[in-house]
């Protein structure tokens, strides 16, 4: 079933074209790829989705629902959250309380509820605090849970940020390069545990320039040139195309096959 | 540890009931009082500025406040007791209003927008002799009409109103920045990108925590007109704005002690160098880019490093007894 | 009315407007190089009127020399400010904003202690009237506006065609790429502060021979320029020299005709702009 599905999605800022017409289809429980040299268009697709841009024109479909122009929180409301290209936590706050902050949705607290410390308070509170140790657990955070994520290292920030994410039970998260900055070994556990969130039921699409990880991980790939789609296909079929071997020609990023 | 906090906390609220029962001196009871009102606005404005909204406005929503309640009682002859509630509650439909409007406008200009509502709401103020009194003010405002058949035209009196007004705003603020709705507001101020984007509805918590400041700043305004007997459009300055930051920034931002601490310790400054009234602010200011640039955490910040450096020492001293 | 009431506020408006341009063009230029709003400027203008009068009433010393002194001084204390408070001050926003209202205290009440709250005036520079019709001109206003043009015109030269200006703009602009290209910004910062105030400095010492020196002349000042700033868009330099003839327009037009509500203008003007237009007239960046 299509969980995501993008139509004639067009972007521009004044007279710069970012995305042009681009249409998009993820599948639910897929790993798909958003891929295509720097300035592709690619982030703007995220943050149109995500709600931070309005489109030009096109459509945004999620479950079958237009949320095509939400702002950011409602389009979380629907269950589908996006993490940033630049690590994005909030940093004065610890681990936990940041993870805790990801299932905001999740609690339904009315201000009387803080104001006077209902028995439904409490219980929810319990409950998310705990929700959101056992996600640190899985994000290899599990012994820093009261430290400030200002004073995380950066492949520790990036993985709060997952936990985050997760903390909602989305059906669906947009990772804007994961494993940007990462060593190999933080690359291999970055993969173990977005294959894991798939696992769980949670489609994923993301953004990516490690060619080898994306190849590697991804079932369904699209690649964007200059805001416009050049070609889409699993991985195998993506590597023997002509057109994108020559729009990667010249960048750093070519694609491994 | 929660109960050892509500504890001191009791006792400390007895103490302060008990002042002017053993305090004789009326003129410290009414320092005192003034101590109670300034605690008040700092207060409220540091639960705004936990979103990361500088609301240099805040003094005018005191005014506001002042001014309605004072204009009813003087002009329009009604009870001080009507009078409080619609000159609070105007302010905060107002701020409902203005916030509505101007909250989506973030950071630095969100802050210029605040001092141009603050000269805005002073200007106004002073335009109309009838009823604010133009530039002359509200003066001989009458005490508040007895409540409930208590008197509250003495200081005492006056001291144990505004004395248990302070404490509601303060526990009031107190419980909602410890709770999961202060915890949305601290991650709104550290990215409110992030927080829309774990569904986090910004505009309405912005809204909301700026209502209930400017709320709470309308209560201090009235106050004041109770215990000065006048307002005029000088009281509730762009520059009384700057002096909760002052407050805020000496105490600690980042704390719920940090206002309550920094406003007790310089308004006893300013007490004690009353005789040199013109250097405070030198003074203040000195103290304060000191606070800024190099005690951050403000007063409070300090106290907790000496407590850890303090538990550190003694950690030291405590293993060599341990290893035997 | 007469022909005069019209022209006169009008002449008078944009007289004093160039001088408000050189206090706001010193306000935009440091926000658009350092990200920083120095809630201070005003009282650096302050500081200016008072070194005038302090030089030129106590001294009589040459009222053009007192005012270069003036500028110089106040420049050195744009880099003394700069580099001692400001920058640790890192472009956060909040410490920004404390560290100004310290040094407005600071200088406010400095300046009341030393010269008394009472204010100070300077025997006038210039005497004399025109008269165009039925209106009215002072010749020192006419002076005071030409030197402020004068100015203007020196800080224009230097921003548009000079190395270090064009540098300016480039850090005004994005502050990465310049560093990329090699600007260094640790002198650039200091060199658009030393300006700022500088320009502040120098318009406080204009207006000084025409009005007075007092210790709360910044916050007026203050709020006049940010109203400039906003409406003429933050960063902008002809959008500061818009808005001022703009904002001297309306105050003169103001004082004449409203009296006492006409300060409320720029706070109407500022709250306007930022709720339906705020990148202001003319948008964004030097």
């Amino acid at each position: 079933m299509a969980l995501l599905e993008i139509q004639g999605l067009t972007k521009k800022f004044g007279g710069l074209t970012a995305v042009n017409n681009f249409d998009m289809v993820v599948e639910k429980g897929e790993i798909a790829g958003l891929i295509g040299p720097n300035g592709a268009g690619k982030t703007t697709v995220f943050n149109t989705i995500s709600g931070i841009f309005k489109p030009s024109s096109g459509k945004v479909l999620f479950k079958g629902q237009d949320i095509t122009g939400f702002s950011p929180h409602n389009v979380v409301r629907m269950g589908l959250v996006r993490t940033f290209q630049i690590t994005t936590v909030f940093s004065d706050l610890s681990v936990l309380e940041n993870i805790r902050l990801g299932s905001h949705l999740l609690a339904k607290l009315s201000f009387w509820d803080d104001l006077l410390t209902t028995p439904y308070q409490r219980r929810k509170e319990k409950e998310l605090f705990a929700k959101a140790a056992t996600l640190a657990e899985f994000l290899g955070l599990g012994d820093k849970t009261n430290e400030l994520a200002k004073n995380l290292s950066h492949g520790h920030q990036r993985a709060l940020e997952f936990a985050i994410a997760l903390a909602s039970d989305p059906e669906m998260v947009l990772l804007d390069e994961p494993v940007a900055g990462m060593s190999s070994e933080e690359t291999q556990e970055m993969m173990r545990i977005i294959r894991a969130t798939r696992d769980r039921g949670v489609t994923v699409l993301l953004v990516e320039h490690d060619m080898k990880m994306v190849m590697n991980i991804c079932t369904n790939l699209y690649v964007l040139n200059f805001g416009n789609k050049l070609a889409e296909g699993n991985p195998q079929q993506i590597c023997a195309n002509e057109s994108v071997i020559s729009a990667y020609l010249g960048s750093e990023y070519k694609p491994k096959c | 540890m929660k109960s050892l906090k509500f504890l001191l906390f009791s006792a400390l609220v007895i103490l302060l009931f008990l002042i002017p029962v053993f305090v004789d001196n009326l003129y410290w009871i009414s320092v005192f009082t003034k101590w109670w009102i300034y605690i008040l606005l700092t207060v409220s404005f540091w639960l705004i500025m936990s979103t990361g909204q500088v609301n240099l406005a805040h003094a005018g929503f005191a005014a506001i406040g002042g001014y309605i309640s004072g204009a009813l009682v003087q002009s329009y002859g009604w009870n001080s007791w009507a009078a409080l509630p619609v000159g609070v509650l105007t302010a905060g439909l107002i701020a409902l209003v203005l916030g509505y409007i101007t909250l989506r406008i973030t950071g630095i200009y969100f802050i210029i927008m605040s001092v141009a509502l603050a000269g805005f709401i002073q200007t106004i103020f002073g335009i109309w002799d009838h009823p604010f009194g133009g530039l002359v003010g509200l003066q001989s405002l009458p005490h508040p009409d007895a409540f409930l058949g208590i008197n509250l035209s003495s200081r005492p009196a006056l001291y144990y109103l505004i004395l248990i007004c302070m404490l509601l705003v303060v526990i009031l603020v107190y419980r909602i920045y410890y709770s999961s709705m202060g915890r949305i507001f601290r991650g709104i101020n550290s990215s409110d990108r992030l927080a829309e984007h774990v569904g986090i509805d910004i505009m309405k918590y912005k809204v909301m925590v700026f209502v209930i400041g400017c709320l709470c700043a309308g209560l201090g305004g009235v106050l004041f007109t109770y215990y000065t007997s006048t307002i005029v459009p000088t009281s509730f300055t762009l520059t009384q704005s700057t002096y909760y930051i002052v407050y805020c920034a000496v105490g600690g931002l980042l704390v719920f002690p940090g206002p309550i601490i920094g406003t007790l310790v310089l308004c006893y400054i300013s007490e004690l160098i009353k005789a040199y009234a013109e250097y405070q602010n030198i003074i203040f200011s000195v103290l304060l880019i000191a606070a800024m640039l190099l005690f951050k955490g403000g007063l409070y910040g300090l106290y907790q490093r000496f407590i850890n450096w303090i538990s550190h020492v003694t950690k030291r001293n405590e293993t060599p007894v341990k290893s035997i | 009315m007469t022909i005069g009431e019209i022209i006169q506020p009008f002449i008078n408006g944009l007289l004093i407007g160039l001088n408000y341009i050189l206090v706001a063009l010193g306000l935009t230029v440091i926000f658009s190089i350092m990200s920083v709003l120095n809630f201070a400027h005003g009282e650096i203008y302050m500081i200016g009127a008072f070194l005038v009068y302090y030089l030129a009433g106590e001294y009589h010393v040459n009222y053009v020399l007192a005012l270069l002194i003036a500028i110089v001084a106040t420049g050195i204390l744009g880099l003394i400010l700069e580099r001692f408070l400001f920058r640790p001050a890192k472009g956060d926003i909040l410490t920004g904003v404390i560290v100004a209202t310290g040094l407005i205290w600071f200088f406010q009440t400095g300046a009341q202690i030393i010269f008394g709250s009472q204010p100070s005036r300077i025997y006038p520079v210039v005497v004399g009237t025109w008269h165009i019709i039925d209106a009215v001109i002072a010749k020192d206003r006419v002076a005071a506006g030409a030197i402020s043009l004068a100015f203007l015109a020196i800080v224009y030269y230097f921003i548009y065609r000079t190395k270090q200006g064009k540098a300016m703009q480039a850090v005004a602009q994005d502050r990465e790429a310049a560093a990329l290209q090699g600007i260094d910004i640790n002198r650039i910062s200091p060199l658009g502060f030393v300006i700022g105030c500088a320009l502040a400095g120098a318009a406080g010492g204009i207006i000084l021979p025409i009005l007075y020196a007092d210790p709360y002349m910044g916050s007026t000042v203050l709020s006049t320029s940010l109203s400039i700033i906003i409406l003429g868009g933050v960063g902008s330099i002809p959008g500061a020299a818009l808005g001022g003839l703009i904002l001297g327009l309306v105050n003169s037009y103001g004082a004449q005709f409203a009296g006492y509500i006409s300060s409320i203008f720029p706070f109407v003007i500022i709250i306007v702009v930022l709720l339906f237009k705020r990148t202001g007239l003319m948008g964004r960046k030097i």
